[in-house]
């Protein structure tokens, strides 16, 4: 008896025990956080701050030492929370304003921090070391590259033709080289534009063969009929010679490598809307002027004769027949057969694709997490593309030390419907210097990503992508590399009769190269 | 028919006087509960306090609510302090002491923005309140806003012009502006309401 009562005070006591802890009063909650504030014991500040809060204890102190607390353990993300909050409760404060700048620098969250900026008195800017003259223009962003295939040394000797021997192409891409700027104009607290120009050029190769059909050697053969007529009289022979002409055709390969630079220009414009609810509203246009030169096929058909008869008729009357004694030859021509062949004449002609992407992108940050959608609709290559996907980036430690993400877009395309996924982690590893690596599975052709700015319309297909990037980030500057390991996958047409073709897939290798460097005003 | 009248009249009778009764038990109750909440409170014994008017508190009255917003005040409790304030002034939209005991709180929890809120109301209502324009050129002031300082101040330092709070605010907060005439003439004038003061002095040191 005395067991059961001991053990049912023992449960009470932890009941109790763990009741009491779920709940705080205000004095307690005032003095612990204030306490270990000074003592700059973060986690605990953290522990009886967050209770405070489940209990309905919320004021602008408890929020700044919450704030500082997590600013203190680098925990950016959710200093950013509770910095916001205190701002709510006492908006002017100057401390509080100067901890959730850093915050938002540190966490690279632009335009909150230009939010935050806009409202700050002189004395605040001052002591940040914050200029307060109006800029035009906020950053500079120019970056080159190139992309190095070995598309020409695997795949220019590839027989297009096969076995058929009628006509084959090949339309080999290679080597690409790239540059582009940008300039970021703050246009109002709240908005900001980007736009750029971006010119690429592209080595191409044309590879045409088509075996032409032409006139060969005539073969004739001669045969004979005779057939001789009693009735009605007089009685005669008809002799027949009959001469079959055989025109025979010869297929004559004829092939043709064109070289040459396709040039594309373009220019991109983002406006990024900062709305209230803290949604990051990103309309887009892409605009690609492309332009090249190349040869055509012209597939001509020629109706032709390939049988010829020449028929010698003779009549012969049989002597004493009472008939003239009349040789009588007649010639009959007759087109017996004839036949469907085919040429391929190869004109040259300059190629202008006037392409865009246009579309709109929503994002908003969620605790320690980033999350986008987004939809774009384009018109590359003369096909129509409708793009939506979404994404999100989590930022584990809440701050930028470490993060991994990832976008996941369906594009619709009319018979050639597809699915692209994009991961990517990075962290910190120096002081100024990050490292991120990503990869790409799913076919991009025809695809854009990263709010239309990188657009994929080279007729070749990703088919697999993996990269790294270093980024060394300095006070008024960023420079990043970028190398890209890239399989494409090409397609050449073969031309199985006249009129029937088949698509035959080539891959090769790519090795992307490029550096840029934004500069911040 | 007339039994019926005088049982009616005997009920109805009955619970007049119970009501009134009651009423004046509720009044007693109220009175000692306030009397003795006073006491504690001189010996700042405020839980006691605070528990005394708890015992009689009614959510509908005014009294009660504003009483329990200073103790909690006192005693240290300010976010319970600000919510019976709150209620108070739920209670009497256009009381000026509730206004004023709510900002006391919210000043201590640094809710600084509920605090000039409360004021802006008080001078919706009472434009010329010295103790809220005083305090709202004071928060300006301490924002380094010294131009939405300096029009609170110039009203109160009409009103109160030998005050001696009010008028070296007002110094400061025209040497702030540059208006350095007339931060030297009011800084002259705190000399003689507080002859010797360093802050007065300290400001006519710096405008020479």
């Amino acid at each position: 008896m005395h067991r059961i009562i001991i053990a049912i005070s023992i449960a009470l006591t932890i009941c109790t025990s763990a009741y009491s802890q779920d709940t705080i009063d205000f004095a307690t909650a005032n003095n612990k956080t204030l306490q270990y504030t000074n003592e700059s014991k973060w986690d605990s500040v953290i522990y009886y701050g967050t209770l405070a809060l489940k209990n309905n204890i919320d004021y602008f102190f408890l929020r700044q030492r919450i704030g500082i607390a997590y600013y203190s353990l680098k925990n950016y993300f959710k200093a950013i929370d509770h910095f916001e909050k205190a701002l709510q409760f006492s908006s002017s404060d100057a401390a509080t304003i100067k901890y959730l700048y850093y915050c938002y620098l540190f966490t690279n969250r632009e335009n909150e921090r230009r939010l935050l900026e806009s409202g700050m008195n002189e004395n605040i800017k001052k002591s940040i070391g914050l200029k307060s003259k109006k800029i035009i223009i906020s950053s500079i962003y120019i970056e080159g590259g190139t992309v190095i295939c070995d598309n020409f040394k695997r795949n220019e000797n590839t027989d297009v033709n096969k076995e058929y021997k009628f006509y084959g192409e090949a339309d080999l891409n290679n080597n690409i080289n790239y540059l582009q700027a940008g300039l970021t104009h703050p246009v109002s607290k709240r908005i900001t534009i980007y736009h750029g120009i971006q010119l690429i050029q592209m080595d191409k190769m044309k590879i045409m063969s088509a075996y032409n059909h032409t006139p060969g050697d005539k073969i004739t053969e001669v045969s004979y009929d005779s057939t001789f007529y009693m009735m009605p009289p007089p009685a005669h022979y008809i002799y027949d010679t009959i001469y079959t002409i055989h025109q025979t055709y010869n297929k004559t390969n004829h092939t043709e490598k064109k070289s040459s630079t396709l040039k594309q220009l373009d220019y991109y414009i983002s406006c990024n809307i900062h709305t209230k609810r803290g949604i990051d509203v990103v309309p887009f246009f892409h605009y690609l002027n492309v332009k090249y030169t190349s040869l055509f096929v012209n597939i001509q058909k020629i109706l032709f004769n390939a049988v010829d008869s020449i028929i010698l008729h003779t009549q012969v009357w049989l002597p004493d027949s009472g008939g003239p004694n009349i040789v009588d030859t007649v010639l009959i021509s007759t087109n017996a057969h004839a036949d469907t062949l085919y040429t391929y004449p190869f004109p040259k002609s300059k190629v202008t694709l006037s392409n865009f992407v246009a579309g709109l992108s929503f994002s908003k940050y969620f605790g320690r997490s980033k999350v986008t959608v987004f939809g774009s609709f384009s018109n590359l290559n003369n096909k129509k593309q409708i793009e939506a996907g979404a994404g999100i980036i989590y930022f584990p430690k809440g701050n930028m030390n470490l993060y991994t993400g990832g976008t996941f877009t369906f594009l619709y395309e009319k018979n050639q419907n597809r699915a692209v996924c994009h991961v990517l982690a990075g962290f910190k590893i120096l002081k100024k210097m990050w490292i991120e690596g990503s990869s790409t599975l799913g076919r991009v052709l025809n695809f854009t990503e990263n709010n239309g700015y990188f657009v994929y319309n080279n007729p070749d297909a990703i088919i697999f992508s993996a990269g790294l990037k270093p980024i060394f980030v300095f006070n008024r500057f960023d420079i990043s590399l970028n190398y890209r390991y890239l399989i494409k996958e090409a397609q050449y047409i073969t031309y199985t009769s006249g009129s029937d073709y088949e698509y035959n897939k080539i891959n090769y290798s790519g090795h992307s190269i490029t550096g840029g460097v934004r500069w911040r005003f | 028919m007339e039994i019926l009248k005088t049982k009616s009249a005997l009920i109805f009778f009955g619970v007049f006087l119970f009501a009134s009764t009651a009423y004046t038990q509720d009044l007693a109750s109220m009175k000692d509960a306030f009397a003795n909440s006073s006491t504690y409170e001189e010996n700042m014994e405020y839980s006691k306090a605070i528990a005394e008017i708890l015992a009689v508190y009614d959510a509908s009255s005014y009294e009660t609510n504003i009483r329990l917003g200073w103790l909690y005040y006192e005693y240290g409790s300010y976010t319970t302090s600000a919510k019976y304030y709150a209620a108070a002034i739920v209670l009497m939209p256009y009381s000026i002491e509730a206004r004023l005991g709510y900002v006391l709180p919210q000043k201590a929890l640094g809710n600084w923005d509920l605090v000039k809120a409360a004021y802006e109301v008080i001078l919706k209502i009472d434009p010329m309140n010295s103790y809220a324009n005083y305090n709202m050129g004071l928060i300006y002031y301490n924002n380094k806003d010294y131009q939405s300082a300096y029009t609170y101040l110039e009203k109160v330092a009409n009103l109160y012009p030998f005050d001696y709070d009010i008028t070296m605010l007002y110094a400061w907060t025209n040497y702030q502006m540059g208006k350095l005439r007339e931060a030297k003439i009011l800084f002259t004038k705190a000399l003689l309401i507080s002859p010797g003061d360093a802050s007065a002095t300290e400001g006519l040191s710096l405008i020479k």
